[in-house]
């Protein structure tokens, strides 16, 4: 059951808190535990009872995986590393079979007139993210990392709920101990904080996620024939869509990290306002960090190591800073960079659309990498290059993620570019049925505008971008009672209303009226809460309560995460 | 820390009831969607905005309150046109209640009978008839409803719906706790407040805005809107609706009265450029065969069909510039100044120069007539019948492009 339900807030989440912390407290941590999982499968039979029967046999399997890996000893590398690519393989061809069956036999059949046929499969829930997850176990395993698994602890590590459907993807060592050791003892503290991070979450994902959707899907889903997308609408749809997505998947992790902090667990962080770089590779920073994170380390630098091994085993030239050699940065920064982007692309989605904008990252990726090797060359002075290029990389990085996201969000590669071409302008700029009436004479009266320009999309569009990237996040102003595993107590940059607080300060000598003494109060407030961060106070909860209702308010329009089809 | 945390924890959830109390009071003061059934303020909350697009939700609950003997039905075109306080309709017949709603299918119309009878006895429906309607369009499927039926009283079959509690659950929560009604509410107390706003009363679409009304620019974007919606072929499932109206209406000894709607002459010559024409006269054909076949079969009710459509000094009014029309918000949606001789003349107070009772008798002549009417207009009113085509063929293409588009 999704969090954004009446269900999981009302019934769910309650009777599970309460039972944990219970029996925690009366009947030890064996039995809270034990809770904890027939919670777990309760919550994702309760999505879908065949998904469950159908994860469940690989989520055995690499259980056995992993205890031959753990019983075999450390001087049989060639065994550990057969048992692990079993293991693997494993889940590959076991994602591959249910996500991309259809995909590839479609393609051949486009590609070879093969005519193999399409059956339906029922996409297991959370599959994606699962087999990410558990691959990443394996590897955890491998690397000795994880030293003994009892058979609960796995199922719960594998189960947990508020991360099993998607995400964040952690480390079994992260989150164990941690749910092990677990004690009533801040049962309130816990509760509080997750209930903070919650209720931003939930405030994220139904108010503002599902209420910009309205502007997406007419662009995506409904061209209808004979009505070309055209500069406004498209931009209008696409713009919103970047937001709608942002707003989705970083909502949904708030809420994910909140119920797993209920539980006393924290995980890591999954966003960090993406949407405030001013590179691609902080981008990837910023963005689904618990992805960058697994693919970095378990496809990208993979892959570096053993070009760079090879190479220099040939005796080729290798990166060497601003001296490295065409050849080289082809092969140690273009190839890894494609390779693991494409990988991700796929991973996000069985259509080809999925791939190109996987391999668009890749080249932005790779762009970008060599420009950082090289550009001390062309560019040496730090503070010049920095005052110019950051407000420059800002836009650029922008402009390049919400180009690459018209791919994501497309439903098909001839869409995606007609609604690219639509973006150009290439269809005109004002709305189709306008330039229409244009051409038969007629003007419009500018009362009449709204009924084509998607004026109130522009206005959402407006404010989110302003919130998404003016703002503190979420985990910046909970950031003293740590809201995540590793998340810096201080902040790295300076408070993000710092600089804009000028006309507030300059409107002091004006006439102090009552509103402009309210505003400026309410401005110093928030100030003091950019600065220092949330503590919880009544102020704190007086917002986070207002959040919290906001966000149940909107529960009646229901939208589904984004992520969760993953 | 503990202390401080469960502090903080009660101020929450004082802070959460007391957010939400005020919410949901608002709401349910407002009662922006009639869910509530709040008595409705001069000033305060009378006018009820949000009928625009929840008119289905709203009348669903608000026909049930007003125990109508008289029902309009049909599509946006009757919700605009017929006028359910007009003093026409006999006293008899009285409360009259708009069951109107926009997309109005004959099934919809069917589902709000059933829905309607199960509660309390109904001696007449009026039912307004589109052409529309009856082809294969995304409108007329009956699939995409689970919402509108699930809140009914009776099941398709005519069974007690076990459903609507749930439903009723669900639209209470949606007119009290969503921010949509919350977003509803404030509209409508700063519609109240200003005194300028549609409304709801009896069923009828009250229209108090005129500024659309008559702008040339909005008419003509209506056509585009509308040449679009003419797709598909003829949709059998439309006419068992029909069918089963009439077997709902016999078996409660009901008056029926079925009427097509007028549309303006921009509309009808937009139907002919498409192909249609030889479609929409086999429709009415079916019509008046099937309503003949019932007409007069028994005493206990009356069943009539009327055809108010054609080449008239109501649907040939001009389309100009800046011009306040008198008869058409647009292509197809009449005033209610057409509506009232609407009524006036299907309960036989009219003088016979607008709408023709239609029966096996006289419908060829009729269709000759319409036709001999096209012929005129097209001949005096080149210019018009010239931008027609001229806009539909930039939005539309030829027939034959329309007919390898349409599926």
């Amino acid at each position: 059951m999704p969090f954004n339900s009446y269900e999981f807030i009302f019934a769910f989440l309650p009777a599970t808190l309460g039972g944990f912390w219970l029996l925690a407290k009366f009947m030890g941590r064996t039995a809270a535990l034990g809770w904890l999982i027939l919670a777990s499968v309760g919550f994702y039979a309760y999505a879908s009872l065949e998904s469950l029967a159908t994860i469940a046999p690989s989520i055995l399997l690499d259980y056995l995986i992993a205890g031959a890996l753990l019983r075999t000893k450390a001087s049989k590398e060639r065994l550990r590393s057969v048992v692990f690519s079993v293991g693997v393989v494993a889940n590959v061809l076991f994602l591959s079979y249910f996500k991309y069956k259809n995909f590839f036999l479609d393609t051949a059949n486009t590609v070879f007139s093969t005519h193999f046929e399409l059956a339906e499969l029922i996409l297991p829930l959370g599959i994606s993210f699962l087999t990410f997850q558990k691959i990443a176990f394996l590897a955890d395993v491998r690397s000795g990392q994880v030293k003994s698994v009892p058979f609960l602890d796995y199922l719960l590590f594998t189960l947990f709920f508020p991360r099993t459907v998607a995400g964040p993807i952690v480390h079994y060592n992260e989150v164990m101990p941690q749910l092990t050791e677990t004690t009533p003892r801040n049962f309130s503290t816990n509760v509080a904080v997750g209930v903070c991070l919650f209720s931003i979450g939930l405030f994220k994902k139904s108010v503002v996620a599902d209420g910009v959707a309205q502007f997406v899907a007419p662009v995506f889903d409904a061209a209808p024939p004979g009505e070309p997308p055209t500069l406004l609408t498209t931009w209008s749809g696409v713009l919103s869509y970047t937001f709608q997505l942002y707003f989705d998947f970083s909502g949904y992790s708030d809420m994910a990290l909140g119920v797993a902090r209920m539980f006393g667990v924290r995980l890591p962080m999954n966003f960090n306002s993406p949407l405030k770089a001013s590179s691609l590779v902080e981008f990837w920073n910023r963005w689904h960090i618990t992805l960058t994170r697994l693919l970095t380390a378990y496809v990208y630098t993979p892959i570096v190591l053993s070009l760079t091994r090879a190479r220099i085993a040939k005796e080729k030239p290798v990166l060497r800073g601003t001296r490295s050699r065409f050849s080289a940065i082809a092969i140690l920064v273009a190839v890894p960079t494609l390779i693991t982007m494409t990988i991700s692309g796929l991973w996000h989605g069985a259509g080809w659309q999925f791939i190109v904008w996987g391999v668009l990252h890749g080249i932005y990726l790779t762009i970008n990498q060599s420009w950082r090797i090289v550009r001390p060359r062309f560019w040496p002075d730090e503070v010049s290059y920095e005052r110019v290029m950051k407000p420059v990389g800002f836009v650029l990085t922008f402009s390049a993620v919400v180009t690459a996201l018209v791919f994501f969000r497309a439903t098909s590669v001839p869409s995606a570019l007609s609604i690219l071409a639509g973006m150009l302008g290439l269809n005109g700029i004002l709305p189709y049925d306008m330039q229409l009436l244009h051409n038969f004479g007629v003007t419009l009266p500018w009362s009449m505008l709204a009924d084509f320009v998607p004026v109130t999309s522009f206005i959402w569009i407006a404010i989110l971008w302003l919130a998404a990237t003016r703002l503190p996040n979420s985990l910046e102003v909970l950031r003293p009672l740590q809201p995540a595993l590793d998340f810096p107590e201080d902040l790295e940059e300076a408070p993000a209303l710092g600089a804009s607080s000028r006309f507030i300060e300059r409107s002091a000598g004006a006439k102090d009226n009552f509103v402009m003494a309210k505003v400026r109060h309410a401005w110093t407030v928030a100030r003091e809460i950019d600065r220092s961060g949330l503590s919880l106070d009544r102020v704190t909860a007086t917002i986070v309560g207002l959040l919290w209702v906001l966000g149940v308010s909107a529960l009646n329009r229901g939208g589904a995460f984004l992520y969760w089809k993953f | 820390m503990e202390k401080q945390s469960r502090r903080f924890l009660m101020s929450w959830v004082l802070a959460g009831t007391l957010i939400g109390s005020v919410v949901v009071g608002f709401n349910v003061a407002m009662d922006p969607y009639l869910v509530i059934g709040a008595p409705r303020i001069v000033g305060f909350n009378e006018h009820k905005p949000a009928v625009h697009g929840h008119d289905r939700l709203m009348k669903t609950y608000d026909v049930l309150r007003e125990h109508p003997k008289t029902l309009i039905l049909g599509s946006s075109r009757v919700e605009l046109g017929l006028d359910a306080q007009y003093p026409a309709w006999p006293e008899h017949d009285r409360p009259v209640y708009n069951l109107g709603v926009a997309g109005g299918t004959p099934y919809i119309a069917y589902r709000y009978l059933q829905h309607v009878m199960s509660h309390n006895g109904v001696e007449l429906a009026v039912l307004g008839l589109d052409f529309e309607t009856f082809l294969t369009t995304k409108e007329a499927s009956r699939a995409a409803m689970p919402d509108f039926e699930s809140g009914l009283m009776v099941t398709r079959d005519g069974n007690i719906n076990t459903g609507r509690t749930r439903k009723q659950i669900r639209d209470l929560v949606q007119a009290t706790i969503s921010l949509d009604a919350l977003s509803d509410s404030t509209a409508t107390l700063t519609a109240n407040l200003t005194r300028g706003s549609i409304d709801m009363v009896a069923g009828n679409f009250v229209v108090l805005d005129r500024a659309h009304g008559g702008s040339y620019a909005f008419i003509m974007s209506q056509e585009l809107y509308n040449a679009r919606r003419y797709y598909g072929e003829a949709n059998p499932m439309a006419m068992e609706d029909v069918q089963a109206i009439i077997n709902l209406c016999k078996s409660h000894g009901t008056h029926l009265i079925f009427f097509i709607n007028p549309v303006h002459a921009d509309t009808l010559e937009m139907m002919s450029l498409l192909g249609y024409w030889p479609v929409y006269e086999a429709w009415k054909r079916e019509l008046v065969t099937l309503t003949a076949k019932y007409s007069g079969a028994d005493g206990r009710s009356r069943i009539a069909l009327w055809d108010f459509s054609g080449y008239d000094s109501y649907s040939t009014e001009a389309v100009s510039v800046n011009h306040t029309s008198q008869w058409y918000w647009d292509p197809s949606h009449y005033s209610k100044i057409v509506g009232d001789v609407i009524v006036r003349r299907i309960l036989g107070m009219s003088t016979p120069d607008f709408g023709v009772s239609i029966t096996p008798e006289n419908i060829e002549s009729h269709l000759a007539s319409i036709r001999e009417q096209q012929r005129i207009y097209r001949e005096y009113r080149q210019a018009d019948e010239r931008r027609v085509r001229e806009a539909y063929g930039v939005v539309i293409g030829t027939p034959a492009q329309v007919a390898a588009t349409a599926h």
